[in-house]
């Protein structure tokens, strides 16, 4: 796509994305959101910028490849489960605490959240292995 | 310690690629440490076991809901087993490594070696007989990964699948015969299942039985399921010396060894073990000696032995039980150092040929010596433990209750094929002059290489001079386990002249008479090869090629690779399955309980009018933007319904879609109509059917689903028990996280497989 207006501002635009998309990701717990949806938009992002400039410039801004965030966020998710295992509780069961961070407070933070990464990692992966081998096929083609 | 015995190899074996780069030399030193350490802490437990053997016994629940414990047993026989598995086990550490040394694989085999061991231990030692069946399982993967492990050669791919789909099959039956055994005795702990009175008078004993050793016999190689171990000998030598003739092919005689204080004592035990362990002792036996190459030769003599362990368990006598035991021990120590011995040979000179193996003496001395050992006791010559071994074989013969004539008979025959092999693969290439033959190069065989086989050799010299050491504490505390009662183990080398030192003399000359007249004998057994084409090894292909050729036809049936008759059948299938399940649910009120408003129907007619427009646009794009309505359409639905999680989501999913299916369109051909208006109206009508059936539940369901109790759950405790005010994302993570992993396990497969996809399309296209 040789479109000189999306590919100056698809940097901005992706930028605005990702951000959502984690901001998706964190509060999802509480208010509409979560991992799932959080990764479909950050893959969404980078197809965007797939699409303004090449897939190999958005394979560059990802920086590693999808397949590793597959497994990586595959690996967050199943370790998240593991800790409460650590504590003697069954596979996947919650474990919470509160954290205080400069400026915001105290925040609760717990495995479910973890969980949730690696379901934001898996979902991005996932679509961002397809579509850039997508993309990458039809240049070859 | 013994979950520690357990482990360790296992975690050793991951470790193994990386030390085997870093540790050079000491590497099989090193990692012997851990199987000879687990050796001398169950041989010191072996000594503390007193006088009944009584069992050391740990357990941690894994499943208690299931039944399911990972419990494991120290007793007798267990330790038995498992002293040589960790004792071969160190010797074939430092001979793998001499074996491999040089080759970048020695890690990676040490590897599969070490996993081996672990499983195996594991097999002897679980009291759980469904934790059992997980080892059990687990050796037969084992095998699969180190006969194959040479997989760039197609017979050594060929040979590991067989035995992996024998060994396989025979594990499916046998776990079918532990769950009835485990019904049958109302606990899945042998421990318990042993001193359950009356498990002969079940309703399913004899299809337990039968069950059971149908597992025994697939992996301990038993007529006609024999024909798995002499290709297996594809697997390189130090895997065919641990596994293929002392330790896994064992794993079935353990099972019938540990079993048969339960089961055994009947007419059908009996006769099926006597008839199993006699049929594959003769037939063994026979073509033991029709073979020239060194490592088919040791398998086929290996299946002898095995029957002979077989028919000793089936008799179940304490002669029998004796012998037995003894016999375990004799053939473990002589078959693993003869494997190692014909591996060197292999190793040092690339001969494969017994017949072109000469005065290796010179060449070879330690492994020599050790040759001589290990030969000897095997043709069961005094004063090596193998003749103590023969001569309680040949007792228990004589001693049987039924048939005594017939299984002595047999037991000589087998013996006259022992004597044969020993000779002819033990001493002839060593000791025979011959002036034509080329002198063999003088090659430095390291340590490694023979220590292992000069040990067991003379581990059968020195138990062979001092029996009853042997017997009172080692064989002692298992053998009682096997028989259920108490059993005395007096073994001595010289019993007087009795009717079993006369069979010995006869079995030595008429194996010598075989010998000399070997050449003779080839010639005119020559004809008998054709019977080749009628065993059970032909049966097995056509088997598999009869499988192979059912999954083929039905494959084509099913998987034509027509998107639109899948879609067609899935869709046709939902229709059948939710027309079933409505059938009498839907009533008359369901209609009306539900106010509908008037923005509602605004958004539901401009979705049934995409709807519609979509089946009449005359191009890919039209048909998308159509595709897009339709969504959009029912995310605004989700926005009014109070779902934003879902409208946010269904938004996005929109978006890729739109994307996905423009980068597709450009690789696809040119739209064209080309269903023919028959067609496309029993698509529609289909179509049609489909969506109101669907419609039809989703009114139902609104309708009489008045209490929604996981709702009201979800809704009271999400905050509470899950710190999180959006219930559809707390039900995702935390309260269905497992479902959830579950999903994303999926989609990362589905990925995966559709990047396959697509680069394989690319590649032919670059070749073409």
């Amino acid at each position: 796509m040789n479109s000189t207006l999306l590919y100056y501002w698809s940097h901005i635009i992706k930028a605005i994305m990702l951000l959502l998309s984690v901001l998706l990701l964190l509060h999802g717990h509480n208010e509409p959101g979560g991992g799932f949806v959080g990764g479909l938009l950050a893959a969404t992002a980078f197809i965007l910028h797939a699409l303004a400039r090449n897939v190999a410039s958005a394979r560059r801004a990802v920086r590693i490849p999808p397949e590793t965030m597959i497994a990586l966020g595959l690996a967050t998710s199943l370790l998240s489960g593991m800790i409460s295992v650590w504590f003697g509780r069954p596979f996947l069961t919650g474990e919470w605490g509160t954290v205080a961070l400069p400026l915001v407070g105290e925040v609760k933070v717990g495995t479910p959240l973890v969980f949730d990464l690696g379901v934001y990692l898996v979902v991005a992966g996932v679509v961002l292995s397809i579509t850039f081998s997508m993309l990458e096929k039809r240049h070859a083609a | 310690m013994i979950f520690l015995i357990i482990l360790a190899p296992v975690v050793g074996a991951l470790a193994c690629p990386g030390l085997a780069r870093h540790s050079g030399r000491g590497f099989g030193w090193l990692v012997a440490t851990i199987p000879a350490s687990a050796f001398f802490y169950l041989l010191y437990s072996l000594l503390q076991l007193d006088a009944e053997g009584s069992a050391q016994l740990a357990r941690v629940d894994w499943l208690p809901a299931l039944g399911l414990s990972l419990s494991f047993r120290l007793d007798g026989l267990s330790i038995a087993f498992g002293i040589l598995i960790t004792g071969i086990g160190a010797l074939i550490c430092l001979y793998t490594e001499a074996y491999f040394r040089g080759d970048p694989r020695c890690g990676r085999f040490m590897a599969f070696l070490l996993l081996f061991m672990g499983a195996m231990l594991g097999v002897v030692f679980a009291d759980n007989i469904l934790l059992l069946f997980v080892f059990w399982e687990l050796t037969s993967l084992a095998s699969y990964l180190l006969i194959g492990f040479e997989h760039q050669k197609e017979s050594a791919r060929n040979a590991s699948l067989q035995a992996l789909l024998t060994t396989g099959a025979g594990g499916l039956a046998l776990l079918a015969g532990l769950i009835l055994l485990g019904n049958a005795a109302g606990s899945f702990e042998l421990s318990a299942i042993i001193t359950t009175a009356g498990l002969a008078d079940s309703p399913h004993y004899v299809a337990i039985v039968l069950l059971i050793v149908a597992g025994a016999a697939t992996k301990s190689a038993q007529f006609p399921f024999h024909f798995w171990l002499p290709n297996a000998m594809a697997a390189p030598t130090p895997a065919s010396a641990y596994l293929h003739s002392s330790t896994m092919v064992k794993a079935g005689i353990y099972l019938l060894a540990r079993l048969s204080p339960a089961l055994g004592d009947t007419a059908l035990w009996f006769w099926l073990l006597v008839g199993l362990g006699t049929a594959t002792m003769l037939v063994g036996g026979w073509l033991a000696i029709q073979q020239s190459e060194l490592k088919p030769m040791l398998a086929y003599s290996t299946i002898c032995a095995l029957g002979t362990l077989v028919l000793c368990l089936g008799l179940g006598t304490p002669l029998a039980i004796k012998a037995f035991k003894v016999f375990l021990f004799v053939h473990a120590f002589y078959k693993a150092a003869l494997f190692m011995v014909a591996g060197t040979v292999i190793h040092a000179l690339h001969e494969t040929q017994v017949e072109r193996l000469r005065g290796l003496a010179s060449a070879l001395p330690f492994t020599a010596f050790a040759a001589l050992c290990a030969s000897l006791s095997m043709a069961g010559l005094p004063p090596m433990l193998g003749f103590v071994g023969k001569e309680s074989v040949y007792e228990a013969m004589l001693y049987a209750p039924v048939a005594t004539q017939a299984l002595v008979l047999a037991a000589v025959l087998g013996n006259v094929s022992n004597v044969y092999v020993a000779v002819v693969m033990g001493l002839i290439p060593f000791w025979r002059r011959d002036k034509e033959a080329p002198a063999p190069s003088r090659h430095t065989i390291p340590l490694g290489l023979w220590l292992g086989p000069i040990i067991l050799g003379f581990l059968g010299l020195l138990s062979g001079l001092y029996p009853h050491v042997l017997g009172e504490h080692i064989l002692a505390p298992g053998g009682t386990k096997v028989l259920g009662s108490d059993l005395t183990f007096k073994l001595a080398l010289w019993h007087g002249i009795n009717v079993a030192l006369l069979l010995s003399i006869a079995t030595l000359v008429l194996g010598l008479t075989l010998i000399l007249l070997r050449h003779f004998w080839h010639r005119i057994t020559r004809p008998l090869h054709c019977l080749n084409a009628i065993g059970p090894e032909s049966l097995y292909h056509r088997t598999v090629s009869a499988m192979l050729w059912f999954s083929r036809s039905q494959t084509r049936l099913i998987q034509h690779g027509y998107l639109r008759y899948y879609l067609l059948l899935v869709v046709v299938c939902l229709i059948a399955a939710v027309a079933g399940a409505l059938q009498l649910e839907v009533r008359q009120d369901a209609f009306e309980s539900v106010p509908v408003r008037a923005y509602e129907l605004l958004i539901v007619a401009l979705i049934a009018l995409a709807a519609l427009a979509l089946t009449r646009v005359q191009s890919r794009f039209g048909a998308l933007a159509c595709l897009g309505v339709v969504g959009y359409g029912m995310a605004l639905l989700y926005v009014y319904y109070g779902a934003p999680d879902l409208a946010k989501t269904q938004i996005i999913v929109e978006s890729l879609t739109v994307v996905f299916f423009a980068l597709l369109a450009a690789a696809m051909p040119d739209f064209k109509a080309l269903t023919p208006k028959a067609v496309r109206r029993r698509d529609g009508f289909i179509a049609a059917l489909a969506g109101l059936l669907l419609g039809v539940l989703v009114y139902s369901t609104l309708a009489s689903d008045q209490t929604q109790p996981v709702a009201t759950f979800y809704r009271q405790n999400s905050l509470e028990l899950a710190h999180g005010r959006n219930i559809v994302n707390v039900i995702l993570v935390d309260f269905r996280a497992l479902d959830t992993l579950g999903e994303i396990t999926v989609l990362a497969v589905a990925a995966f497989g559709a990047r396959a996809l697509l680069r394989q399309r690319t590649k032919r296209k670059g070749t073409s």
